[in-house]
This record gives C-alpha cells, sequence and structure tokens, in this order.
C-alpha cells in the first residue's frame, strides 16, 4: 500500500511533506504521528518542522540557544591533540596544523566523552535486544503500560517519531541510535567549531535516552520488571513497597553469595530463574553491585542491593560474595585480582572485551565448575544462560576462605608508621580525601578514625602507591569498612517504571499553585565524600514538599538514609506517588529515561504539543515553563557525563559535585548579574523581553550537599513562574540560605517581580531591604516603585512588563513565535483600512 | 605557575590592589595542629582588610572568626570573570588576584584553569599547574608553617 502523503487534521489537510525535510522511509510514521496526536491550531499558528531520526544537526537551534546562554566553561584543557597523522600538535597557545583551536579541541573532548559514556549501556541495550527477538520473535509486542497513550513523552519519539509496537520498531530505534553513535564519533574527530560540537555532545545525551528507552521497554514487556503504568494510580502512594533491603549489613550470613556486578540484567535474570526452579532461591543471597543490582531487585525483591558502581572494588575485596557474575558496566577495573585476593570465582560474561579469563562459553558447564572448584579463578562464558546455571550450581559448592581484616590494635601499629611531613597521599587523592590527616588519628583511634575517609573512598589505590612508608592503606580502609559492616544496611522501593502522563498532571495543581517548591531529580554513582549525603539531600528536599524522582545507584544510596525520630528508613516515610513530599525510584541506570521522559510531558499537557519529533519544541516549551532541576551527586562516570547531557537538553539545569563535579571538562553557566543577557522572545509578537535569570546556569557544580539542595532550589525558578509558585520558591531558597550559610542570599531580589511573591515570614524584612540595600519605593507593605536592573525606578505595573515573563508563553527559537495576530494587531489593521 | 615562598606570597598579598580570597571546604577540616584552616583564612583577610568568598559551607566558621565574608559559589565568581566589568556585589571593583585556599587540588586546579583575566593564587598542599603563583607541594605540617610565615610578613 503506497504512503499517505497528507493527512487531514480537523479543517486542514496537512501535507507531509510542510512538515519533514523528506518525507520518504517516514511517512507512515509521520501520518500515524498526527493522526494520534497532533493538533490543527498548532499547525497553523507555528511553523511547525518535526525531525523523524534527526540528526544533531536538526536540533542545532536548540543546542545553539543552550550553548550561547550558558556558553561552556571548561575546567581543564588538554593542549596535545593527536587527533590526525599531522599531529601531535601543542594547542596551548596556537592553533593546530589542521586549523583546530584549543577550544575546539575540549569540545572535541567533551563530545568524546558523552559518546564514550552512551557505550557501555548501549552496548547492553543492544544485546537485550537480540536476546529479546531470539526468545519472542520480532513481532513480538511491546506497551509503555495500560495508563500510557500516545500522547506519553519519549525519547524514542522525541528523536525518531516513532511509536513503538514491536521489537523490529524498538531495533529500528536502537539502529538510529547507534548510527547517531557513529557520527558523533566521527564528529568528536573532524569538528572545528566548538559550539557546534558541544551540541553534539548534547545529542549524545538524547541518544543515550533513546538507548534507554529500548532498554527499558524490553525489560518490562520480557523480563517481568516492574512497570507502573500497568498499575492503578490509587496503589501508587505505597508502590512498589518499600521491602528491598541491602547494604552488607542485610546480607544473611552463612548463606551462599552470588553477586552481579555491571550492567547487565540477563544473568542475573536467567540465575534467579534457575534457583526457584530448582527451589532453593531462599538458600542463596542473590545481590548486586551497580546497576544491576538495581534492575535485579525490580523482577525479584528479595535480592539485595549491595552499593553503588563506585565502591565495587572495595565491595569485591571485602569477600562477601562466593560466585561473582560481571559484565562490563559504568565503571571498569581489573576485579579478577581483586576477587582473587577473596577468594571469589569469577564468571565474566561481558561481550565488549575480557578480563583476560579463557574463553569457555562452547564448554560444558560441569566442567567449567569443576575447573572453577579446582582452582580456576574465573572464567569467561558469553552465554548468558550457561553463565546462570554454572553460578546456580557453584554458590553452593565454593568452599572460599573466610577473609580476615587487620584489628584495632594492627590497624593503630599499621598508622603509626605515618610520618606527620608527608601527605603524599592527601595531595594524590583524587576525591580530595584528607587521607593523613585521617591515618594520623587511626595510629590514636584505630579504624573509626578512618571511617569518613573510607566512605569517600573508591578504591583507585593512589594513595598506597605514593606512600613512602608503604603504610597498606588499603588493609586500613578494608578493615574500616569491615567495622561498619553490620549496620551497613538500606531499605529501598524497587524501581517503579515509568510515569504516565495521567499520573504527572495529576500533581499539576501542586506544583504550580500550591506550595511544592519545586520538582527534583537525584542521581549519583556513589563517589560522594560522606555516603549519607544522597539521603540528605533527598530527606531535605522531600520534607519541603518537593516531589523527588532517582534512579540508578543513587536510589540504593538514598535508601540508606535512616530517620531516628521516626524509626523509619526514608522510603518507609514517605510516599511513592507523582505527589509533593514523595519520593519516586524508577529503576536502574537505564530508569532514568522514565524521569526524563516524564519531565518532557509538560508540554503536550500544558500546550498541546506534541512531542514527536520535535524535541526542539518540546525542551524549550519545557525548559520556559515547567522543567524540573537535576542534582547529579557523585559524578564520576562519563556515563553521567552523557546522561547530564540529556537532562541540559531537555532544558532541565543540574547540580553537580561534590569533587568530580569539577573534574568534568566543563560547566555551563550564565552569569546573573549580567541581567542585559536575560531575555526571552513572546510567543504572539517576538518582543524581546527581559526577564530575571532564572535558570542562571544548567552544569552548576558545587561543593557540599548544602550547597546542592540551595542552589537547586533557585535553579528551580522560571521566568514564567505564576506568583505562587515563585513566592514558595523564593521563600525556601531564602530559608535554605539562612539556615546553612546564616544569612540571605545575595541574589533573591533580582527574582521579585510583584510584592505578592514575597514570602509572608519574610515579608516586612524583605520589604526593608528593597528599601533600603536596592533602592525600591517602599510603601508600607507595597512595593510602589521597582529598580530594573538597568537602574531606572519604575512604576510596579510598568516594572512588571519590562521585567520578567509571569505566566507569559515565550520562547528561545525565532522559529517559534506564533503566526497569529494579536488583537492589537488586528484592532491596527481594522484602523488602517 | 610560579612557585613562591611564603615571603614573597606576603609581598604579592601586600601589594596587590583588588585581592579577593575564595574559601573552599576543606577550611572546614583540614586540621593544622590545634587550628583549623579556617583559623588563617581569616587572619590572612583581615590584615590586608581582603573580602572572603565563601564556598561550600565555610561561611559558617569564618564569619565567627570575624573574616569579612559572603557566601559564594566558587565557580560562579570565576564565570563573572569572563567578561569584562566586574558586577556581583562582593567587590566594587574587579579582583585583580585570586586567592584560593582550602580546595582540594583537583578542584582548584579546575577553578584556576577556568579564571580568566585575573591573577590566582593557591594557598595549599599541591603546587597547581596553571595558578599564576602558589606554595610548593608539602605537608599539612609544612602548610602551617608556611601560612604562619606569610601571615608574620602582613605583619
Amino acid at each position: 500500500m503506497p504512503s499517505k502523503r497528507s493527512v487531514r487534521l480537523g479543517s486542514t489537510e496537512i501535507e507531509l511533506d510542510s512538515l519533514v525535510r523528506d518525507s520518504r522511509e517516514v511517512a507512515d510514521i509521520i501520518a500515524d504521528d498526527l493522526e494520534a496526536d497532533f493538533q490543527e491550531a498548532r499547525y497553523k499558528n507555528f511553523d511547525q518542522k518535526l525531525f523523524p531520526f534527526a540528526d544533531a544537526a536538526d536540533i542545532a537551534e536548540w543546542d545553539g540557544y543552550l550553548t550561547t546562554r550558558y556558553s561552556p566553561l571548561y575546567l581543564n584543557f588538554d593542549a596535545i591533540c593527536s587527533d590526525c597523522p599531522m599531529g601531535p600538535c601543542d594547542l596551548k597557545n596556537t592553533v593546530g596544523r589542521c586549523g583546530l583551536g584549543g577550544l575546539a579541541c575540549q569540545a572535541r573532548l567533551s563530545l568524546r566523552k558523552a559518546c564514550r559514556g552512551c557505550l557501555s549501556q548501549m552496548a547492553d541495550t543492544r544485546e537485550t535486544l537480540a536476546h529479546a527477538a531470539k526468545l519472542n520473535g520480532q513481532d513480538a509486542q511491546v506497551t509503555w503500560g495500560k495508563h500510557h497513550d500516545r500522547s506519553d513523552a519519549s525519547h524514542i519519539g522525541l528523536m525518531t517519531a516513532m511509536w513503538p509496537r514491536n521489537i523490529r520498531d524498538l531495533a529500528r530505534a536502537m539502529s538510529y541510535a547507534e548510527a547517531q553513535l557513529g557520527k558523533l564519533l566521527l564528529a568528536s574527530y573532524t569538528g572545528y567549531e566548538s559550539r557546534g560540537l558541544e551540541g553534539m555532545a548534547l545529542h549524545a545525551g538524547s541518544i543515550l535516552m533513546v538507548a534507554m528507552d529500548v532498554s527499558e521497554l524490553l525489560k518490562m514487556n520480557f523480563f517481568g520488571f516492574n512497570n507502573a503504568s500497568d498499575h492503578e494510580m490509587t496503589e501508587m502512594v505505597n508502590w512498589p513497597p518499600a521491602d528491598v533491603s541491602g547494604g552488607l549489613g542485610s546480607v544473611q550470613a552463612g548463606k551462599p553469595v552470588v553477586s552481579f556486578i555491571g550492567d547487565a540484567f540477563l544473568s542475573a535474570w536467567y540465575t534467579v530463574k534457575r534457583l526457584k526452579e530448582a527451589g532453593i532461591a531462599d538458600k542463596v543471597e542473590v545481590c548486586g553491585i551497580g546497576s544491576v543490582a538495581h534492575d535485579l531487585v525490580r523482577f525479584y525483591s528479595p535480592a539485595r542491593v549491595l552499593g553503588p558502581m563506585a565502591m565495587a572494588s572495595k565491595l569485591v575485596r571485602y569477600g562477601i560474595s562466593d560466585v561473582i557474575v560481571a559484565s562490563t558496566g559504568c565503571i571498569n577495573w581489573d576485579f579478577l585480582s581483586d576477587s582473587k585476593c577473596a577468594g571469589t570465582k569469577v564468571i565474566w560474561t561481558g561481550a565488549g572485551g575480557n578480563l583476560g579469563l579463557p574463553d569457555r562459553t562452547d564448554d560444558q558447564s560441569e566442567s567449567i565448575i569443576q575447573d572453577l572448584l579446582e582452582g580456576l579463578s574465573g572464567a569467561w562464558v558469553r552465554d548468558v544462560e550457561k553463565a546462570a546455571e554454572i553460578a546456580a550450581s557453584l554458590s553452593s559448592r565454593v568452599k572460599r576462605p573466610g577473609k580476615q581484616f587487620l584489628s584495632d590494635e594492627q590497624v593503630k601499629q599499621e598508622a603509626e608508621k605515618c610520618t606527620p611531613d608527608c601527605d603524599l597521599c592527601s595531595n594524590r587523592c583524587p576525591n580530595g580525601l584528607l587521607v593523613g590527616q585521617a591515618l594520623r588519628k587511626a595510629a590514636k583511634e584505630g579504624a573509626k578514625a578512618l571511617f569518613d575517609i573510607e566512605e569517600g573512598c573508591y578504591s583507585c589505590g593512589e594513595c598506597e602507591d605514593v606512600c613512602p612508608q608503604r603504610i597498606h592503606l588499603d588493609d586500613l580502609l578494608m578493615s574500616s569498612l569491615a567495622a561498619k559492616a553490620p549496620a551497613d544496611k538500606l531499605k529501598m522501593r524497587s524501581g517503579r517504571g515509568p510515569v504516565s502522563r495521567v499520573e504527572t498532571t495529576s500533581w499539576a495543581f501542586g506544583s504550580i499553585m500550591g506550595n511544592c517548591p519545586g520538582i527534583f531529580h537525584i542521581m549519583g554513582c556513589g563517589d560522594a565524600k560522606h555516603r549519607g549525603d544522597l539521603g540528605w539531600i533527598a530527606h531535605e528536599l522531600v520534607r519541603h514538599n518537593s516531589i523527588v524522582f532517582t534512579a540508578g545507584c543513587a536510589a540504593g544510596d538514598i535508601g540508606r538514609h535512616y530517620s531516628e525520630k521516626k524509626g523509619k528508613y526514608i522510603f518507609e516515610e514517605f510516599g511513592s506517588e507523582g505527589q509533593p513530599r514523595n519520593i519516586m525510584n524508577c529503576g536502574a541506570c537505564s530508569g532514568c529515561s522514565h524521569i526524563i521522559d516524564q519531565a518532557l510531558k509538560w508540554p503536550r499537557s500544558g500546550s498541546g504539543i506534541s512531542h514527536y519529533g520535535n524535541f526542539a519544541e518540546t525542551a524549550d516549551t519545557s525548559h520556559n515553563l515547567i522543567s524540573p532541576t537535576a542534582i547529579v551527586w557523585g559524578a564520576i562516570t562519563d556515563r553521567m557525563y552523557a546522561i547530564v547531557a540529556a537532562w541540559v537538553r531537555a532544558g532541565i539545569p543540574v547540580i553537580v559535585g561534590p569533587d568530580s563535579g569539577f573534574g568534568w571538562k566543563r560547566a555551563m553557566l550564565g552569569s546573573k548579574w549580567r541581567w542585559e543577557d536575560w531575555w526571552a522572545c513572546s510567543v504572539f509578537d517576538a518582543r524581546k523581553m527581559f526577564v530575571d535569570p532564572s535558570p542562571s546556569a544548567m552544569v552548576l557544580p558545587v561543593e557540599t550537599k548544602e550547597e546542592a539542595v540551595t542552589y537547586g532550589m533557585v535553579l528551580a525558578m522560571r521566568a514564567a513562574d505564576i506568583r505562587d509558585n515563585r513566592q514558595i520558591r523564593l521563600e525556601t531558597y531564602i530559608e535554605f540560605f539562612q539556615k546553612h550559610f546564616g544569612e540571605f542570599p545575595d541574589d533573591w531580589h533580582l527574582y521579585v517581580r510583584s510584592d505578592w511573591e514575597l514570602p509572608l515570614r519574610y515579608k516586612s524584612r524583605l520589604l526593608r531591604m528593597l528599601r533600603e540595600d536596592y533602592g525600591w519605593d517602599i510603601d508600607r507593605l507595597k512595593v510602589k516603585r521597582a529598580k530594573h536592573p538597568d537602574g531606572r525606578l519604575l512604576d510596579i505595573g510598568q516594572y512588571g512588563k519590562e521585567y520578567g515573563a509571569m505566566a507569559f508563553p515565550t520562547t528561545k527559537l525565532p522559529r517559534l513565535v506564533s503566526r497569529r495576530r494579536t488583537s492589537v494587531e488586528k484592532k491596527e489593521e481594522v484602523k488602517a483600512k | 605557575m610560579t612557585v613562591s615562598k611564603p615571603e614573597e606570597i606576603s609581598r604579592l598579598l601586600r601589594e596587590k590592589k583588588g585581592v579577593l580570597f575564595l574559601a573552599g571546604s576543606l577550611c572546614d577540616e583540614m586540621e593544622l595542629g590545634s587550628e583549623r584552616l579556617c583559623d588563617y583564612v581569616a587572619n590572612l583577610s583581615s590584615r590586608i582588610n581582603a573580602p572572603v568568598a565563601a564556598s561550600g559551607n565555610v561561611i559558617n566558621g569564618l564569619r565567627e572568626r570575624g573574616a569579612k565574608v559572603s557566601k559564594k559559589a566558587a565557580i560562579q565568581l570565576v564565570e563573572m570573570l569572563r567578561y569584562e566589568g566586574w558586577r556581583d556585589p562582593i567587590m566594587g571593583a574587579r579582583p585583580e588576584l585570586l586567592v584560593f585556599i582550602g580546595f582540594p587540588n583537583d578542584v582548584v586546579r579546575a577553578l584556576v584553569y577556568a579564571t580568566q583575566g585575573a591573577d590566582t593564587m593557591v594557598l595549599g598542599t599541591g603546587a597547581i599547574e596553571g595558578a599564576t603563583y602558589c606554595l610548593a607541594d608539602c605537608s599539612q605540617f609544612q602548610l602551617k608553617k608556611d601560612l604562619e610565615k606569610v601571615i608574620a610578613g602582613l605583619s
């Protein structure tokens, strides 16, 4: 059947070629989108362009805005470029032989870092896709769940314009993502223009989200993962239940322990299946480290989440596991040596590289098991079903010697070797830990003096390498970990999966007109200096009535937060529905896509904007009106760099920290004091409107958790905030600032557009400050005249017109100014006639 | 990068106009004998009457010690230096010298690299490549001695 060339919407016949550059091969997709989700009025009033299977260049108009307004601020400079045969060239003070400048070189490296961040997730998604197709066939149906409909945004829809119906569609989306990654990698060696390259780095983030969407759909449809969209909204307040335990202290002594590490969940899925079939599931502790842990608990809640990927090396050497089944993940290291010292057997399933283990994929399972029992430290088994068979059988047969840790006296003796005038360890620590200072205390107090630095240590071994006294720092830190292990516990909800537009819309009133200060997305890799930071951040935000989402390793660390007063862990203390004062865990790393997808549903709900092949308009609208704030705490991996790129591209500002946030290639900020930089375009008449600097940054590195929540709150403001919304955000921002830093922020007045926005509890003080410190004209409890940032004192009514865009539709994309004439223009036309 | 002796650091602090201290999170954590790094920051800044921009949570400790301090995110001040002129209320004119103290080495390296149009000085245990002036790689024990010499040079 020939493809459609046009579609009728209401009274308008829409030619597909008027919407897309080349409709061949995508005509059916676009026609389907138009009929299912498009609005005639938007087609008539705006210059609509759709970009199915979008290239980076198709979204460059939006990326250009982001990289100009929030111009990348590079935080390190790699001067030597070896990208071509004419090099290496030193770009410190000159351009290279090929003409590449230093700035463009940094942008290339930023793009490369984002691409690297996509690799392991995309490789894993491809493996899962192939496996699902093998089991179910290409025509097997997929669905987001019964509460999802065509108006629910997803990155598959945003980037490809497809609404996936079966595995074949997912394969097409994945092929698109892989092809894009190839193009981006090519650009990272051939591009010459820094802003364009940074735009492509953002594109890499969007591509990663497509792969995560594909991964999640496969997991939910074919492997029994939780899917909130298949449950009634009335269940959500306590669904999934907070019944997942974790931490080293939760593992039952005496039971065999099988642990999974990395991204690939398939081996875990088959292992659990085998254990259940053999009727021995309750006799084996099944644990996970990193992303796979959070996948595991979505289909098997008795599994234990041991810790984030940044802790993986330590957790392997701690020696709790009898068998480890591992694959590539967001952090890779030679953990074979770690597992050997713990006597743990390793089954490596990763297809994308091995650890120097023999490839035993085609050998008989029993022969591999025998070899492992007789002393072989590990085997490479690329067949996940076989790997699962071996793991399930091996776990109860391994006789592992118990791990010995230093006693407190031994810790003191070892620490006594430290000399006071050295501190090479502290100077070399990539996480900024004062190792030497802690060691000197440990010489007197024992292992407990090392508790703090153990939390921030991710076992890179730098400190031990540089120690002139050859102190066995690693042994000391492991003793500290062992001392704390019995108390290391967490409780959490397993990942819920997606959030439907219906549920998203249900909190609209609370988040826009009520007393919810913001929506926050909390993620991280577990390398923050203090393990309790993430839980504290989440608790501080939720108890202040925010809506909080989390996913990945951050969810486990948040689950460690325990309220002594209430006797509850954080996931037990708060509900899990889409409402203020609730916290939702969306799943493993790939579950991050659910968080960003729900954030991009608002343009459809609020402005009728269909998202299919329509990234720029969706992100622009979301960014201007209601996008949330993300906090990435512990941001060490390249994958997190790509994830943050996706968030920035969606118009969502991101706080990164603590130390690893400064180790990134770049920050993205604007200067809040340069008022002339902050403008928006009226969608009605293209008028340039000067607005408050909100959000003032898109990637903001900070040092402490208190800074994270406080600056997170100011980044939650949007120029279009209505006054109720602005009032609660301003109030919480000031409250956090006062509580944590003991003073008012220096920029609060920049966010005041009317006296209605002044929080009641601070109102008289703020009015006095406006008069005395900022030169505003105040009459009792009213602002008569306000000081525009350009220095003019304006009547408050005029001020509102010249500063801010309260509840006003604006755009950053000139293409999206309405074709419709305003009533004023219409009157003028009538007059002229 | 010029690795400077404490006496040279004192001279620079005395002579430079528009000195702005940026104090990082280690000011609260780093113990130098019986004192904390915070004590030295407060002492140093008050001797040359320079404002302190407190990053992390160090504002509370610095305020207690009487420093002329405001809460800032370090990166936002560095970002302001990308433009001509100066508008941040922490000081009336563009600073000529940013003194970084109390930041982990990797953090201060990033901040120093990103700073444009002003000299940078790092007072810490690491000699930071890219800083205009800094102390040599040293222990906390040595840093204490160096800072005491710098303070003595400002008396």
